[in-house]
């Protein structure tokens, strides 16, 4: 199974040069918070699903869809029984919390659809060697895509420990709130060590690889930006205009 | 040999006394290793866990002292290069050093890239690069795969692809440490094919770490480690006939030399057709009713066997669409049974064992445990009754003490505190490590972790036992040991079933043997009658032990070395 969210398609966001969906995600998180009212919401994450859709990412996106309803429900739970103006909807509820709860959900929505976006059409090393050519410095770019690449790993750990102890009878969903919690140490304790030491054999498969070893450093993967790039930019930084304008 | 007068080779290492300490450990990891190796030999170390083999290896291209930390006195020449002067960063594309565990050395997202990753830090031309790529993919076969993701490789092609990405480096020297230990007997072949083209083609110069003895042979040399020194040094054919010796350092002897030795013969053979030889040169003969001994010792066993214990009906299972891993698995295991399933990586041995005590479920079919579907018991309910023994016992061991961890089972199944104690102490006790209970888990060998997950899972007083891969990683004093308890286990009335990639393991300890392929049973029956078959394990890629495949040239098939002793007559005795 492949645990990362990068899918190898062939689409026009995938053939973006990653520093244009680079800045494409850092605009969209702009466009994404600008808005105040839900028709501008709507239309901000309109946006953002038709960008998913054209890089053909709903696949992904449908791996995380529990993460998403998570998010949105408490967001709007949240923010809802936070008082505000408007009239009273339900117990205790006003119209105002309501769709202000809902307005956030959807900005938060529409900023993790475009992170999930970017991660499902951009390979590691694409993000790496775009934020090195964006100036940053190598190492550091090597460290954050590598974290990224990390997450995947401790989850598979994860589940395997989840497994091991299941079959020696820890049950994880009963019991109330504190035994639960009590439940996971038994998880925590290896799952933290094999990754550990896992971390620590990477970091010297990496130096006998020679990471970081010389000076120059060539990059197998060449980047150039095209024409495709420049209109994507170009439409980026229209849309941005106008929902600035909007929200003002 | 006659190379060596003819054509004198450098010495592309030399190692002059090496002592290493861990910081931060109380003893040396290496106590004087003086070893010279030569440009283009291929030389295997063995020695059991915890000899200085690794440690050896780290000091070869600086990572010890350079990243791992610790006192190091003596010295260690690459290329003339002192390594302690000139660290990792100017030694990596003179030494390639491949890991043991092959997952955690793989960080890419596409094999290309994997690949590209040394070569790339080397600052080549891309064009050079390319080449690079091509031919490491060529030589390890993975050119096919170039554009997939390394997470969805198999554990055979993962271990290639870490050779492919140090290959690339084009390394006068390559060193692999454990190359082939978690992998299943057809890929092992694969990676020993690799080393045998890298020597004939490159004339590299090949550091093997290896526990499989067989291997062994085909090498210019063998060094022998043991406590941080060198206990033997030497050709195969004179180190792998010292029995003895290889005893002493933990080392399997390959069974033919061991039997020879131990019937009293006068050439040690290594090879089958050797043997062949010496067991005529010897006189030596089977004894004529050593086939009905065999047989009825193989029926007493199988008339302990009680009530059918675990029913598999038609089982399919699949982890989603097209990832198929039982199609339609149905057997049946008694109570008291010995069964081993043999199979290679991805032919649904572990699905079908998570099966048994309930962690999977068929989407498809039945599997009942004591009459009861899977499907209707809850987890504990089934945990009482089949016990499961991961590969990994650090995906399992969280607590300060090795009594506690094994108290965590009972306790979790709600076994009383006294009677939970009593069930500790027995299981404790059974592995052999009652005495030690006080200490940390995590400070003890694999082989003594392994024995802490074997007890507790002991300790829940489990009908059946299901063991997945045991003894991987554990050297072959562990192993035996390991085994011994096993064997111990299922004479005292549990059912085992035990997964491994260690033919010869299945051969000397199960009654009987299933063989898996592509989520399918394609054999089941008592072992020696599947090792009787070799044309039905080759379908299943299996290779059967070399005492097996020379008994049955002999014409009755002999499992282990001690079922071989007890079927021989010596009719004249050569010994002195």
């Amino acid at each position: 199974m492949n645990p990362y969210l990068y899918e190898s398609k062939n689409t026009i966001i995938h053939r973006l040069d990653p520093r244009t969906k680079i800045l494409i995600l850092m605009a969209t998180f702009v466009i994404a918070l600008a808005p105040s009212t839900l028709p501008h919401a709507f239309a901000a994450v309109t946006l953002v699903i038709i960008y998913a859709s054209l890089g053909r990412a709903w696949p992904v996106i449908a791996r995380m869809r529990n993460f998403l309803v998570i998010i949105t429900v408490f967001t709007i739970l949240v923010w809802g029984i936070i008082p505000r103006g408007g009239e009273i909807l339900w117990m205790f509820i006003r119209r105002e919390s309501l769709v202000f709860g809902v307005l956030t959900a959807i900005k938060i929505d529409a900023i993790l659809l475009a992170g999930m976006v970017f991660l499902a059409t951009t390979r590691n090393e694409e993000i790496t060697i775009g934020l090195v050519k964006m100036g940053a410095p190598y190492v550091m770019c090597f460290a954050f895509s590598t974290a990224l690449r990390l997450v995947p790993t401790f989850a598979q750990t994860g589940s395997t420990v989840v497994e091991a102890q299941k079959s020696r009878g820890l049950e994880l969903d009963t019991g109330g709130l504190w035994k639960r919690m009590k439940s996971y140490v038994p998880l925590m304790t290896p799952i933290f060590l094999v990754s550990i030491r896992n971390a620590n054999l990477m970091a010297l498969a990496l130096e006998a690889r020679g990471f970081a070893a010389g000076k120059s450093r060539t990059f197998y993967i060449q980047l150039k930006m095209r024409l495709r790039d420049w209109i994507a930019l170009a439409l980026t930084a229209v849309l941005l205009g106008v929902s600035l304008y909007i929200a003002s | 040999m006659e190379s060596e007068i003819q054509n004198p080779k450098s010495e592309i290492i030399e190692i002059d006394s090496l002592i290493f300490r861990y910081r931060a450990a109380s003893d040396n990891a290496l106590r004087g290793v003086s070893l010279k190796i030569r440009e283009g030999d291929l030389v295997v170390i063995m020695g059991p866990n915890e000899a200085g083999k690794s440690t050896l290896c780290f000091t070869l291209n600086g990572l010890i002292p350079h990243m791992v930390k610790g006192t190091l006195d003596g010295a260690v020449r690459i290329n003339g290069m002192d390594t302690r002067r000139q660290g990792v960063r100017s030694l990596f594309s003179h030494i390639g050093l491949v890991f043991q565990d092959f997952e955690s050395q793989l960080f890419s997202t596409e094999v290309e890239l994997e690949v590209a990753f040394g070569p790339e830090n080397l600052g080549l031309p891309i064009d050079e690069i390319k080449d690079r790529i091509r031919r490491a993919l060529e030589l390890t076969g993975l050119t096919n795969l170039r554009g997939r993701q390394p997470a969805t490789l198999s554990g055979g092609q993962k271990q290639l692809l870490a050779i492919a990405s140090v290959l690339s480096l084009e390394p006068p020297i390559l060193c692999f440490d454990e190359p082939t230990t978690d992998l299943d007997p057809k890929n092992k072949r694969r990676i020993f094919n690799l080393t045998r083209q890298l020597l004939e083609q490159r004339k590299q110069t090949l550091i093997v770490i290896e526990h499989e003895t067989e291997e062994a042979l085909s090498a210019d040399r063998v060094v022998l480690m043991h406590d941080g020194r060198i206990a033997a040094d030497g050709p195969p054919s004179e180190i792998l006939r010292n029995t003895r010796r290889l005893e002493e350092c933990r080392i399997m002897p390959l069974q033919l030399t061991d039997l020879f030795e131990k019937l009293g013969g006068n050439e040690l053979p290594l090879s089958i057709e050797e043997a062949k030889k010496a067991w005529q040169n010897n006189s030596f003969q089977l004894l004529p009713n050593a086939r009905k001994k065999l047989d009825e010792s193989d029926a007493e066993k199988a008339r302990c066997y009680g009530r059918p214990l675990i029913e598999v009906d038609d089982a399919h299972f699949s982890y989603g669409p097209d990832m198929s891993a039982l199609r339609g698995v149905s057997l049946q295991i008694r109570d008291g049974e010995f069964v081993t399933i043999l199979g290679q990586n991805g032919s649904g041995k572990t699905t079908l064992a998570k099966h048994l005590n309930g962690l999977l479920k068929p989407t498809r079919g039945e599997v009942r445990v004591e009459g009861t579907s899977t499907a209707r018991m809850s987890a504990t309910e089934l945990g009482r009754r089949i016990g499961y023994v991961f590969q990994n016992p650090d995906h399992q061991i969280f607590e300060e003490t090795i009594q506690a961890e094994v108290l965590f089972g009972p306790k979790m199944l709600g076994v009383g505190e006294k009677r939970a104690q009593a069930q500790a102490r027995d299981a404790l006790e059974t592995v052999g490590l009652w005495e030690r209970r006080s200490e940390d888990p995590f400070t003890l060998t694999k082989g003594l972790r392994q024995k802490v997950a074997v007890a507790s899972v002991l300790a829940t007083r489990p009908g059946a036992i299901v063991l997945d891969e045991p003894t991987t990683g554990l050297d072959y004093g562990e192993l035996r040991s390991m085994m011994s308890l096993v064997k111990r286990l299922n004479e005292s009335g549990h059912t085992i079933i035990m997964i491994t990639h260690c033919i010869w393991i299945a051969a000397g300890y199960a009654h009987r043997t299933i063989l898996m392929s592509e989520g399918r049973i394609v054999a089941d029956g008592p072992t020696r009658g599947i090792f009787a078959r070799e044309d039905m394990l080759s379908k299943a890629d299996i290779i059967a032990p070399q005492i097996v495949r020379f008994s049955n040239e002999l014409g009755t098939t002999i499992l282990s070395v001690e079922e071989f002793l007890q079927c021989t007559q010596k009719t004249i005795n050569h010994k002195p």
